[in-house]
């Protein structure tokens, strides 16, 4: 059966505007089904038809976007099967027995106390909200598992159980090696992100041949099982098959935007399944902000205290920031996140029924990872679970019941605002009738003490916008709008007038709205459930919030000062829009937390890292502006910070080579390592097959050029009076240009220009002394030109 | 150690030490390599260039021969010049005080660092006297509306990002 694949079809991303694809008809979409499918894909391509992996179509920025060909690991429209099978031929199959022998007493020996963890080898296709479901059930019935060998190898038990993935970002609905691949986090600042758990990935590249990529220090197959395996006639052989155990390689591997080629799968190491409290609290930016830099301040070392007077530490640290200011746009509500590694143990049950799976009843579980409904789903090549990427985001009340909450239901549509504006309109109404506003209400909070009448003289204004209110309650409570448009509505009713004064009301009215629509989205709240339930916020059933995103994701050391000045820059950027413009974002600024990763070019650069995510929905005027403008700020020099792979991002080869080094002055740092893997699994670039617009323009791409040999196969002789040079350049991207230099012994240089990639040529010689014959191999990538030659002098008796 | 400067921004001083000589000097940039002179207070001529360094340097010698001031530097926001860094030398951290020279840069970059509005924006205050506390509110019935033990709770809400 050929590999399903379809031709100009709409290609579009998540948080796309619906109906409004960002590839109205892509020139194909290929949906391999095995390992032998890419290979086939790779391997067959024709000439100028480039290929590109996606996964869950999660990414903002166009890192997925393919020049011609789409790889779909996981149909965007859930009519192809999957690639999502969790695989067992590696683990525990290729496993070594040396390996598994230490495994074996690492679970045994108390006295090395080993921390529990378990490894998974799972196809690129499958979602986080998939895997993390399956690891949560355990793989003790299965005697080809790990835990199944272990069991019957050793009478080794301690494998059964549940397990979970170590840190995550915040949604499950990414494929696992999509967020991978992009340097995706979570706000674990005591651990690095998702992709330092990886041990191995096993990479098709262009032209078909195959890499078992493994790390050298944490080395766990056989090599020689691996042959076996993956060097079979129906992969192409065994000399299509490389197994390289290199940390260098591993590292350059995990964060590599598709640019190697399609990932069919990886190896990575998981945890004993636990719980996650977490804590939210309101604050005020102003007030948090010059505690970030210090690691021992009180937003970073806040202990849980347990019922049995144990004090565990704290893990995890958000800020989400209301972009739009209160008390006289001097302060920003803030939300303060928080949260503690708890045993799975000390949960509370959840109020629903038990899973079906014999897995016990901790919250979180029934409710986001549920039943398994089908012991294998051929769409999912999985078990299929009734939860597991189907609900709500996790958030009980105090008897652990979960509910459809006010931002769920915000999402639903928008009629979760006719009470925030009904509210409003009461206050405004009352402030018209005394001068006065009730300390704590929404109207007080946008308003600072101070001398003089102040916003007594927008009273006239103030009486005009209740009208507005009140036409646009009447409007929300008879269409059918999204959040984004009706906020968009709103916000051209109260900030569109050209009269200063009037839009000085809006205004007031508008920040008195935004801060209210943002305290029911970060209302204090504690509660503990199962490690999954906590880290995957998102609302699978969003069908207005999550649409028509504009995002952008920005990186820092969190000691250096520039980040605070970042944010503070985009919060005075918002306040002089509000007024020059009438525009306003309708979105948040998140602050999060991580360790520093291992991989070559990730974002996560710094011990401390802080990402700060800058979100708005397109639909409301502002705040593309204040995404964009976010863009800009974070690129510029005197900023430098280092966007995210996986969102928007416009950095130009120029600007990563600042951040990661190898510019054309100083070919060292880590983009020179990451662009030396690259040159090694695609001969220096000649494999240019999964090259796309995106990674040319931000310099994902072979930079320098090389010369293979360069020699002198015939010599000269008084007689021919010439000799012939023959060359082999073909290792290198095919936007290289070759010229030939012939210095003669006196008199001026000639050059040859436009050489092919390999050839012969004679050179003509007729004066006496030495010929320098020089081979340049040019390579301008963005307007960088780099080159590499080889000389050789020739003398002509 | 050097500060590192991207395009173009206007030093302004507002101080120049009170324990020695002191100076910041520019290198690197298109037109104003050299110290930075001018009055205090006043914004000065900008300087441009890809990517120019201000020293701070200090001379116990009556400015024969200069040596390098610590120095600090620190990017600020303000609602009047938005982006601007600070740099400024002899920080003394137990006093909290800066002792020695103290120069700000504003951006002049207009994408990155756009002026604010020419006036400033309208000022929400109120006199203290007219924020009052909320008058008592009624107990909220439950939304069964029972009287008795009853199963209905409030909606919980939470953080959603």
């Amino acid at each position: 059966m050929g590999i399903p694949q379809s031709q100009f079809v709409p290609w579009t991303r998540k948080h796309d505007k619906p109906g409004v694809p960002l590839i109205p008809a892509a020139q194909s979409i290929m949906y391999p089904q095995s390992l032998a499918d890419i290979i086939q894909i790779c391997s067959t391509r024709p000439p100028g038809q480039r290929l590109h992996a996606a996964g869950s179509h999660w990414a903002l920025s166009y890192a997925a976007v393919s020049d011609y060909t789409f790889i779909e690991t996981h149909d965007w429209y859930n009519v192809v099967p999957a690639m999502g099978r969790t695989l067992y031929d590696v683990v525990p199959g290729c496993m070594s027995s040396t390996f598994l022998d230490e495994l074996n007493v690492l679970t045994t020996d108390p006295a090395l106390a080993a921390i529990p963890v378990y490894f998974v080898h799972f196809e690129a296709g499958k979602r986080i909200y998939q895997l993390y479901a399956e690891l949560d059930v355990g793989d003790g019935a299965n005697s080809q598992s790990l835990c199944g060998v272990m069991k019957s190898q050793f009478n080794n038990a301690s494998f059964k159980g549940s397990w979970g993935f170590a840190t995550l970002g915040g949604a499950g609905g990414q494929t696992v090696v999509g967020a991978l691949s992009t340097g995706t986090h979570g706000g674990d600042f005591d651990r690095p992100p998702v992709a330092d758990s990886v041990l191995a990935l096993h990479v098709v590249v262009d032209g078909g041949k195959h890499y078992w990529i493994e790390s050298k220090q944490f080395q766990f197959t056989d090599e020689s099982k691996l042959r076996a395996l993956y060097g079979t006639a129906q992969y192409g052989g065994p000399s299509n098959f490389e197994v390289i155990y290199d940390d260098t390689v591993l590292r350059a591997a995990m964060v590599q935007v598709g640019r190697f080629g399609i990932v069919y799968s990886a190896v990575m190491r998981v945890q004993r399944q636990y719980g996650l409290r977490e804590e939210l609290l309101l604050d005020e930016w102003e007030k948090v902000q010059g505690l970030i830099a210090d690691p021992n301040s009180s937003l970073f070392i806040k202990p849980f205290k347990t019922a049995d007077g144990d004090k565990i530490p704290q893990q995890f640290l958000q800020i989400v920031i209301n972009p739009i200011p209160s008390t006289n746009g001097t302060t920003h509500i803030c939300g303060i996140t928080r949260r503690w590694t708890v045993p799975v143990s000390t949960l509370k049950s959840s109020p629903l029924p038990d899973v079906n799976w014999g897995g016990g009843n901790p919250a979180g579980r029934r409710e986001l990872v549920g039943n398994i409904v089908q012991q294998y789903s051929p769409l999912l090549n999985a078990p299929l679970f009734s939860a597991a990427g189907q609900t709500v985001g996790y958030s009980p009340n105090d008897d652990g019941i979960t509910s459809f909450d006010l931002f769920d239901a915000a999402c639903a549509d928008a009629n979760f605002m006719d009470g925030i504006v009904s509210g409003i309109y009461t206050e405004i109404d009352k402030f018209l009738s005394n001068n006065a506003v009730a300390i704590g209400g929404a109207l007080a909070g946008a308003i600072a003490a101070g001398l003089g009448p102040g916003i007594i003289a927008l009273a006239p204004w103030l009486a005009a916008i209740l009208a507005l209110l009140a036409l646009f309650l009447n409007s929300l409570r008879n269409d059918g709008s999204t959040v984004g448009q009706a906020l968009n509505n709103l916000r051209a009713a109260l900030l569109g007038s050209s009269n200063p004064e009037q839009r000085a009301a809006g205004i007031l009215v508008w920040r008195a709205i935004a801060a209210e629509v943002f305290k029911s989205q970060q209302k204090a709240q504690t509660y503990s459930a199962i490690s999954y339930a906590v880290m995957d916020t998102h609302n699978y059933q969003d069908i207005s919030c999550d649409v028509n995103v504009r995002s952008m994701e920005v990186f820092f050391d969190a000691a250096d000062p520039n980040l605070l000045q970042f944010v503070n820059r985009l919060l005075l950027f918002e306040i002089d829009q509000e007024f020059a413009s009438g525009y306003s974002v309708a979105g948040y600024i998140s602050l999060r937390f991580c360790g520093q990763s291992n991989a070559t070019i990730a974002q996560e650069a710094f011990a401390r890292t802080c990402a700060i995510e800058c979100s708005g929905l397109a639909d409301e005027i502002g705040s593309s502006q204040f995404v964009d403008y976010a863009v800009k700020l974070a690129l510029d020099p005197n900023i430098k910070g280092i966007l995210h792979w996986g969102q928007q991002n416009s950095s130009t080869q120029a600007e990563v080579e600042f951040r990661f080094g190898d510019t054309p002055g100083n070919p060292t740092g880590p983009l020179q390592q990451w662009r030396a893997v690259l040159a090694r699994l695609t001969n220096n670039g000649q494999l240019d097959g999964f090259s796309s617009a995106f990674t040319r323009q931000t310099g994902l791409e072979i930079v320098q050029p090389t010369i293979s040999s360069f020699t002198i196969t015939v010599p000269p002789t008084a007689a021919s009076q010439s000799c012939t040079v023959a060359w082999d350049c073909t290792k290198n991207p095919p936007e290289t240009t070759f010229a030939f230099e012939v210095s003669p012994p006196s008199g001026s240089a000639s050059t040859v220009p436009n050489l092919q990639a390999s050839g012969s040529l004679a050179v003509a010689m007729n004066q006496t002394g030495s010929y320098t014959l020089t081979l340049v191999a040019s390579l301008d990538r963005n307007g960088e030109v780099r080159k590499a030659s080889q000389t050789l002098v020739v003398a002509f008796p | 150690m050097p500060f590192t400067f991207f395009g173009r921004w206007a030093p302004l001083i507002l101080s120049t030490g009170v324990t020695y000589v002191e100076r910041a000097r520019v290198a690197g940039s298109i037109a104003s390599n050299g110290p930075i002179t001018g009055p205090i207070g006043q914004q000065l001529a900008p300087i441009d260039g890809p990517a120019w360094q201000v020293y701070l340097e200090y001379s116990t010698d009556g400015g024969v021969t200069w040596l390098e001031s610590p120095a600090t530097r620190d990017p600020v926001v303000t609602p009047t010049d938005g982006l601007l860094v600070a740099l400024y030398a002899f920080y003394d951290p137990t006093k909290k005080l800066i002792e020695g020279f103290l120069v700000h840069f504003i951006y002049l970059n207009p994408v990155i660092n756009p002026p604010g509005p020419k006036q400033p924006p309208f000022g929400f205050t109120l006199p203290p006297d007219s924020f009052r506390p909320q008058p008592p509110i009624a107990p909220v019935p439950t939304r069964c509306g029972c009287k008795c033990g009853c199963s209905c709770r409030p909606l919980q809400y939470k953080r959603a990002l």
